[in-house]
């Protein structure tokens, strides 16, 4: 199902200000209360503009959220149901907006998601708030309230967050939960294994017990290579034990499939390069040229040399012998030119040139042996080995497969897809699943998921630190009780489900003191626990740090300046 | 094969590489049937052989294309080439892994220019009408070559109420790419392939608007350093406007130039700054042969096009033994990798080659828009377009004879075909019996130098910022410098300029343009 929306690309906010501005900039002269009206007109800029942006994100929400389809005016497309994707995308022309944006980012850089929830719980903070100061309470009475509920709150999801066991079959349904929200059901079920297998084959392995130094690696998830394939009528992703290169050998007497292969792993030029010197030569002579160039070369010709040396040492086997054949291949992250590659090729080895940096990393994690930034030590021992190399053609493009490897600690997810939109639309998917195992794993607890946290959270901070809280910071504590709820209400909303019941439903349940989140299968209460439907503690824990310090900086401004100018005069809405 | 990877940034630098590329295109249709200039040029060069999806070998640039979203108009990724089906919402919408709602946001289209229209309707029987300057919104309105997808890269925009402050930003620049090569995997996925797609790569050329991706381009080429790649590059960067230096906007530009300035200085081997067409001299777009406006990107950049692309010739010819590093040696080995642009456009067939120097402008920086007499040249490449056999003759014997005052230094001379015309090129030309008019090319002279003049626009940024006026300082804070870090750029700008002088002393010689009055 698809519903169109006549909605203009750009963002579109607060159209309330400008009028108001032209009032604000007479009232200065004549009024002395001057001042607290540029206040106003300033919360009321930031609330338009943090509801404003929620408004563009909050169909994003959950596995019921909708995917957004971006047309730019070349008519190229994009699609997305990231919130940070959707967020760098659209143009913001608020500069509440993008700040909000800016942030909301961020919290994806470090915890792999939730910045479509920061950006709603701020919209919906300062909405909660601006119930209380249109009344005339002063927002800094609301802040106040609000830096004790994040207190409270994060306090809370400590005692809320459940140390279980992360065995396979939880693990998958972290996987599951997060790959769910991007990918239909079938598929977010197959892919859920791959993702938990890639991440526990990177995993760095734990101390020895003995150790005095507990400390665990963590995940490196640039370990996983994530490689997409257009391919017209294939459509499927599978994990590989071992590495796809997306470029092939560039010289056609290259052997195209190779077994039992020494796997030579280089960071070498291999071309005809210039001498370092800056020379601001002329050459005397075209002999002189020659003898130049010459002399380069020979200097190409002896690295490659040696490296046929060490293939014919390792590779050397009697004609009758009963031995697998032995084969040599080199991953060169640098240059390898056609002379070069044609020694290489007479010599029967298979190589290519300008692989990817990591590459040469997940080379050694995948194959074993050690990378190398010269030719001066080659020996066996640097060596890696693979079962099986081969190379794949598809159009202009040419894959290197690198497989039956003994015991890889990298992995590649192989994504095919009939256009570049779906496979970039699972590879999302895929980087927000093992975003979600890894957190889990280094988390080492999970958080009941289905919006169980904020109905519970939103209930603790009503009944009991409400209580507590002195006078007229309890407002600010009520509203960001009521702002959590924004999140439960969404997936109830995406869901097309009725929200108001949906809410009373789950706050009934949870006063009888069950875990309950909402299932967006029925719109009725349900333990996401047994369903298995789990969100990462860390993401939790950051999106309500996020969402109140920007919602606290916004009910604070005085005054919206930026390069010396009020954003008040300059930022009404963009081009119709 | 001496592939060159070209690069381009920013709108300006698009409109210039777009009409280079017509050019090549217009080499390239030619070269089959024809025994002149386009034969001679090795078009593997700047070209990359591909098939698309449907078996069909494709021929593209060899090309990133660097713009904010809002300046490509109606050129999109995806072409009659490569991933047509791309484009098509409903295949999209078909083929997503996803069975629930999908919601459309569309910016308003952005309908193909008519020259573009009539380039697809163009059958080989048809002469298709000529680009008109009204017609041209955006560069890509007269693209003739397709891209294949990587080529394009939509930078985002920069909000409305940023721009002021985003121009000349040096820190934002850097996080701008840092950003976007994290959004789209930039270094390890299009230009790590279209490296990987060549033999002996003989270096890369770029071309880009300092103001607008001084820093983004700066960032893309120490990325590439700091691999441990050393692949030659050669610069053409396009200088901000910078009128008067009082206000903190312009000091900015004029900082960020500065900053740019001496990032290339470490980073290419060849660096050729073109100055804001504003202050072109006036006879480049106003004589008897031409008529072209200052106030369209359109005209301008054919001109510095026609002179940057001839002066990079001697690169893309078969015969010719140059590459990107012997050529910035030949130019730059004595001195600094800093080197001036000059030349004749078109010209006209009743100019002596004794006369050359004198009617040669400059598009670099510099305050003499001429040469004269006593400047000391260090070394140059001359490339002439068009010349009659004759022409050639009388300019050996002028060589030979050392009656020009510039021969007097090295210099190395390249004798190629008209330059081409291609109907995409703007109709500026007054129609006049004096002018080298072929069929469809015009002549041109095209002069690399270095001379001691060369370094001299150096001087203003060196001054500027040891003055350290106080709305100074607080542009360079704008741009993330410290105060101590103006110096350091200032000495640093000094060094690259003292590697010119030779110490002949002839300071004197030397005059200002910019005054510094307070």
């Amino acid at each position: 199902m698809v519903g169109k929306s006549a909605n203009k690309f750009a963002v579109e906010l607060s159209r309330v200000p400008k009028r108001r501005v032209a009032q604000k900039m007479s009232l200065q002269t004549l009024n002395p209360k001057a001042e607290s009206i540029r206040r106003a007109a300033a919360l009321q800029v930031n609330t338009n503009g943090a509801m404003g942006l929620a408004k563009v994100v909050n169909t994003n929400l959950g596995p019921r959220g909708s995917y957004k389809m971006l047309v730019d005016g070349s008519g190229q497309i994009k699609i997305t149901k990231d919130g940070k994707v959707l967020l760098s995308e659209m143009q913001i022309q608020n500069p509440t907006a993008a700040m909000i944006a800016k942030t909301a980012v961020a919290q994806d850089d470090q915890v792999g998601d939730g910045t479509t929830s920061v950006v709603l719980l701020v919209g919906e903070l300062l909405k909660q708030a601006d119930r209380y100061t249109s009344e005339g309470v002063h927002p800094t009475v609301i802040a106040e309230g609000f830096d004790l509920a994040k207190k409270e709150a994060l306090a809370f999801l400590e005692t809320f967050k459940q140390g279980i066991k992360l065995d396979r079959a939880t693990l998958i349904n972290v996987a599951n939960t997060s790959l769910a929200t991007k990918l239909n059901a079938p598929l977010a079920k197959q892919l859920a294994a791959d993702v938990v297998d890639a991440v526990t084959t990177i995993r760095p392995p734990p101390p020895p017990k003995d150790a005095a130094d507990q400390w665990r690696d963590p995940i490196d998830l640039h370990m996983v290579e994530i490689m997409k394939m257009q391919h017209r009528t294939a459509s499927e992703t599978q994990l590989i034990q071992g590495l796809v290169l997306d470029h092939g050998a560039r010289h056609p007497d290259m052997p195209k499939r190779l077994e039992n292969a020494f796997i030579l792993t280089l960071n070498v030029s291999l071309e005809y390069e210039k001498t370092e010197v800056n020379s601001g030569f002329f050459y005397s002579s075209a002999e002189q040229r020659e003898k130049l160039v010459e002399a380069e070369r020979r200097v190409v010709d002896q690295k490659v040399k040696k490296i046929v040396e060490l293939k014919n040492l390792v590779c050397d086997q009697a004609v009758e012998s009963k031995e697998k054949r032995k084969t040599f291949v080199v991953v060169n992250q640098k240059g390898i030119d056609p002379l070069s590659l044609d020694i290489l090729a007479k010599n029967g080895i298979f190589a290519v040139r300008r692989a990817k940096r990591r590459n040469m990393e997940r080379l050694q994690l995948i194959a074993g042996g050690i990378a190398q930034n010269s030719v001066d030590d080659l020996t066996p021992s640097i060596l890696g080995w693979a079962g099986l190399v081969y190379e794949h053609t598809l159009g202009e493009e040419k894959y290197t497969f690198i497989e039956k490897v003994k015991q890889p600690k990298s992995v590649t997810l192989l994504i095919k897809g009939p256009n570049a939109h779906t496979t970039t639309q699972i590879q999302e998917a895929l980087r927000d699943g093992l975003r979600a195992v890894k957190n889990a794993l280094e988390d080492e607890s999970l958080v009941p998921g289905a919006g169980a946290f904020e109905i519970a959270c939103a209930a603790h901070l009503v009944e009991k630190v409400k209580k507590k809280a002195k006078g007229r910071v309890q407002m600010g504590v009520q509203a960001f009780a009521d702002a959590l709820l924004i999140i439960p209400k969404t997936l109830a909303q995406n869901a097309n489900h009725d929200v108001q019941s949906a809410i009373v439903a789950l706050q009934d349940e949870h006063s009888d003191g069950n875990i309950v989140g909402i299932d967006l299968a029925t719109g009725e209460p349900f333990d996401p626990t047994v369903e298995g439907i789990w969100d990462n503690y860390r993401v939790k824990r950051q999106m309500l740090h996020s969402c109140s310090v920007i919602a606290v900086n916004l009910l604070s401004t005085d005054e919206i300046l930026r390069a010396g100018r009020s954003s008040l005069k300059a930022d009404g809405p963009g081009p119709q | 094969m001496k592939e060159i990877l070209y690069i381009q940034a920013g709108s300006l630098a698009n409109y210039v590489g777009t009409h280079f590329w017509n050019t090549q295109e217009s080499y390239r249709e030619s070269s089959a049937d024809s025994d002149g200039l386009a034969s001679e040029i090795d078009h593997d060069v700047s070209f990359r052989e591909g098939v698309n999806h449907d078996g069909e070998s494709t021929y593209c640039p060899r090309l990133l294309v660097f713009d904010h979203q809002a300046n490509f108009g109606a050129l999109s990724q995806s072409n009659a080439l490569y991933g047509e089906d791309d484009n098509d919402r409903d295949h999209v919408l078909q083929n997503m892994a996803w069975s629930g709602n999908t919601i459309e946001y569309e910016r308003e289209a952005i309908l193909p220019s008519n020259y573009q229209v009539n380039l697809d309707l163009e059958n080989s029987e048809d002469v298709s009408p000529a680009a008109q300057l009204r017609d041209i919104r955006y560069w890509s309105d007269f693209t003739r070559p397709y891209y294949v997808p990587r080529t394009v890269q939509k930078v985002p925009d920069v909000p409305e109420w940023e721009k002021e402050s985003a121009r000349g930003n040096w820190a934002a620049g850097h996080e701008t790419f840092v950003r976007y090569d994290e959004n789209t995997g930039l270094m390890e996925g299009p230009v790590r392939t279209f490296l990987e797609e060549c033999d002996t790569i003989q270096g890369i050329q770029v071309v880009h608007e300092t103001g607008s991706f001084g820093s983004f381009v700066h960032s893309l080429l120490s990325a590439l350093h700091d691999e441990g790649t050393k692949i030659p590059v050669m610069t053409f960067p396009l200088l901000a406007e910078v009128g008067s230096l009082h206000n903190r906007h312009t000091l900015r530009l004029a900082i960020n130039d500065a900053l740019t300035l001496r990032g290339l200085g470490e980073l290419s081997l060849l660096n050729v700054p073109i100055q804001h067409p504003a202050a072109w001299h006036l006879d480049i777009f106003e004589s008897e042969y031409i008529h072209a406006t200052r106030s369209h990107p359109y005209h301008m950049s054919a001109i510095l096009s026609a002179h940057i692309e001839s002066a990079t010739l001697p690169l893309r010819l078969k015969a010719s033994n140059h590459d990107i590093y012997s050529f910035a040696g030949q130019l730059c080995g004595g001195t600094a990798p800093l080197a001036s642009l000059t030349g004749i456009f078109p010209l006209c067939s009743s100019l002596k080659m004794s006369q050359l120097p004198e009617h040669l402008y400059s598009l670099s920086p510099g305050s003499r828009p001429r040469l004269s007499e006593g400047t000391r040249s260090y070394s140059r490449h001359n490339v002439t377009r068009g010349l009659s056999q004759s022409a050639i003759t009388a300019y050996d014997e002028a060589m030979l004879a050392k009656t020009i005052q510039w021969m007097l230094g090295p210099v190395i001379s390249t004798h190629a075909g008209a330059y081409p015309l291609p109907n995409s090129f703007p109709a500026f030309f007054r129609p006049t019996d004096g002018l080298y008019r072929f069929h469809s090319s015009v002549a041109a002279v095209t002069s690399l130098s270095v001379t001691e003049q060369t370094p001299v626009f150096l001087d203003q940024y060196v001054k500027l910022l040891k003055k350290g006026r106080a709305v100074c300082i607080q542009a360079a804070t704008d741009l993330g410098l410290e105060k101590d870090e103006m110096l350091e750029l200032a000495a640093d700008l000094q060094t690259l300029k003292d590697r010119f002088s030779a110490g002949d002393g002839s300071e004197s010689d030397v005059v200002h343009n910019e005054s510094d009055e307070e």
